[in-house]
């Protein structure tokens, strides 16, 4: 069963048809990639699955509830998880900290007067995702003078204290050494199943290796979908796609 | 001991006038600071909310409290029921009002007119309701006695309680917003707001209740000022002027900028009155003689000197941020 469908999903700003119909279906537990040349939709089509877009038409379908219209917080409660392509963390707050405030958005009540070590769940929660993204020893830094890489993977840590049954990577790996990004896939690689991942690239290297399937857009437009090989041998991707 | 015609004891006295002065503008600017940090309002009101919390501190003391309980557990029972009540209000006027312009057009020009509008709206409503002439606060009997005295050198109790007063309060205020979890969230939300509501955090009740915090204090400092100088509708204009070139001369988006520059601001006003009693008087080139009635209104002017220079040197404030404005 899909955990995330969209339906003829477009997005027109003015005359530009950023999205153009797209339909897209992803089932749960798996790692799928989009991409596309620069220009191609890849973010505009993201930030409407995730809701800080809302469609000019289609639907998104998430968890078998119509989400099309759902604010981007709400949908956050509903298991959409994301990071950003530009890294979007609080600078000035310890790596803990940041992770914290993640974990605590899932609890409705909460008393705000009481101190932050106070709720154990929470802390342990956080340290064992600080664990997961290999930034235990940094605990208590500001995340601002983390390396570029490290506030990727924080990034990522805050999604995922945040519950999240698909989580949505917008370039997890730009910037990145290509060290880096060989680690930074096989970690994403870790993620998927229980949890699903998408992720959005404008390299198609990153994405090779580790995706089940991977959907090119062009222009807004779907183009191809498939497995690696498929993808590459697809010769409308070639044209657009590889060869630039 | 006298340092060019000025006696040591003087100088100690204006030293802890300065400090009573800067510790005032410290717990405003902090109030100023955290609501500018988090929701982006340059609170013009905050002069005029300060003046609020004077007057209701005069009606729970001197027509409430007092002629049941004696002066000074009315005077207790204002500073304890001030913070309160300015809280709730400042809750609801951010619930009703404030509100209203969040993502609007022109959201933090909105913000300043409204606010605006309430430094006008509040002095007149206070003398709709308490009449125009302004009101007596003595300082309550307990307080009334030096704790050092000699010569012009007068550590009074009532002052000394107010820098105390203000050391606890900026400490606890410290506690708040660096080791809770309201704290841990006005951070991040003045570091990142829009990343704490996709995370699907409530903001709108944190905005409320730091919007209310800041009224709070404001409205706590009114009380605590009020038996130095008479209450009066006009007492928060000139402070609001002076709260908001601490802000700048501190820096915006940091916590010891706003209390730094209140104490070091503090100083420079109250010291520089004793410029015009060394024997280095100055003449100017008319002949004049420059003498101690200059010095004393050149001590208001030179807040606005500090700040221009401060602008221009370092327009972040001593301690700011860069982008806070952004």
């Amino acid at each position: 069963m899909p955990i995330l469908e969209t339906k003829s999903l477009s997005k027109h700003f003015d005359a530009l048809v950023a999205v153009d119909s797209v339909d897209y279906s992803v089932d749960s537990g798996e790692l799928r990639s989009i991409i596309g040349p620069n220009g191609a939709g890849k973010t505009t089509f993201f930030n409407m699955i995730a809701g800080d877009l809302l469609p000019t038409s289609g639907q998104v379908i998430f968890d078998g509830a119509d989400v099309s219209e759902v604010p981007a917080h709400e949908r956050s409660h509903l298991g959409i998880g994301r990071t950003y392509q530009i890294t979007n963390i609080f600078p000035k707050l310890s790596v803990l900290e940041n992770i914290r405030i993640a974990a605590q958005s899932r609890k409705m009540t909460f008393n705000l007067w009481s101190t932050v070590p106070s709720h154990k769940e929470l802390v342990e929660k956080s340290d064992q995702i600080l664990e997961r993204i290999n930034l235990t020893e940094k605990r208590d830094e500001l995340a601002g003078t983390l390396a570029h890489g490290e506030q990727r993977y924080l990034e990522i840590g805050i999604a995922l204290a945040t519950d999240p049954k698909l989580l949505l990577l917008d370039e997890p790996t730009a910037g990145m050494s290509p060290e880096e990004t060989i680690q930074t896939g096989e970690f994403i690689k870790g993620l998927a199943d229980p949890l699903t991942v998408v992720l959005v690239e404008h390299d198609m290297e990153v994405v090779l290796g580790i995706s089940d399937k991977i959907t090119v857009l062009h222009n807004g437009a779907f183009l191809a979908e498939g497995t690696v090989e498929e993808v590459r041998a697809n010769a409308e991707v070639q044209r657009v796609y590889l060869r630039e | 001991m006298a340092a060019g015609g000025v006696e040591f004891s003087e100088f100690v006295q204006h030293l802890f006038l300065g400090l009573v002065q800067g510790s005032f503008w410290v717990l405003l600017a902090l109030g100023l600071s955290i609501i500018f940090g988090l929701m982006g309002i340059i609170n013009f009101g905050h002069g005029a909310f300060y003046m609020l919390g004077a007057y209701v501190g005069f009606t729970v003391s001197d027509l409430i409290f007092s002629p049941f309980l004696g002066p000074n557990a009315g005077f207790i029972v204002a500073l304890a029921s001030v913070p309160i009540v300015m809280f709730a209000l400042g809750m609801v006027f951010e619930r009703y009002v404030i509100s209203r312009i969040y993502n609007t057009e022109n959201e933090r020009f909105s913000g300043v007119l409204i606010m605006f509008g309430m430094s006008i709206f509040l002095p007149d409503f206070v003398r709709l309701l308490w009449g125009r002439p302004g009101k007596p606060f003595n300082i309550p009997p307990m307080f009334q006695f030096s704790l050092f005295k000699t010569g012009t050198l007068d550590i009074t109790a009532y002052r000394s309680f107010t820098i105390i007063t203000a050391a606890i309060l900026v400490a606890l205020l410290w506690v708040l917003i660096y080791k809770t979890n309201l704290g841990m969230m006005i951070r991040a939300g003045t570091n990142n707001n829009t990343m704490v509501k996709v995370l699907g955090i409530n903001v709108s009740r944190i905005w409320r209740l730091t919007f209310g915090l800041g009224i709070a204090l404001a409205g706590f400092s009114g009380v605590m000022i009020a038996p130095l100088f008479a209450v009066d509708a006009t007492m928060g204009e000139l402070i609001l002027v002076q709260t908001f070139i601490v802000v700048v001369v501190g820096g915006m988006g940091s916590f010891i900028g706003p209390v730094i520059g209140g104490l070091i601001l503090g100083q420079l006003w109250a010291l520089t009155p004793l410029v015009g009693r060394t024997q280095y008087v100055v003449q100017n080139w008319t002949g004049t003689v420059i003498g101690p009635d200059f010095w004393e209104k050149a001590s208001d002017i030179l807040l606005f000197i500090v700040m221009a220079v401060i602008l221009l040197l370092r327009p972040r404030g001593l301690f700011g941020q860069e982008g806070a404005f952004d």
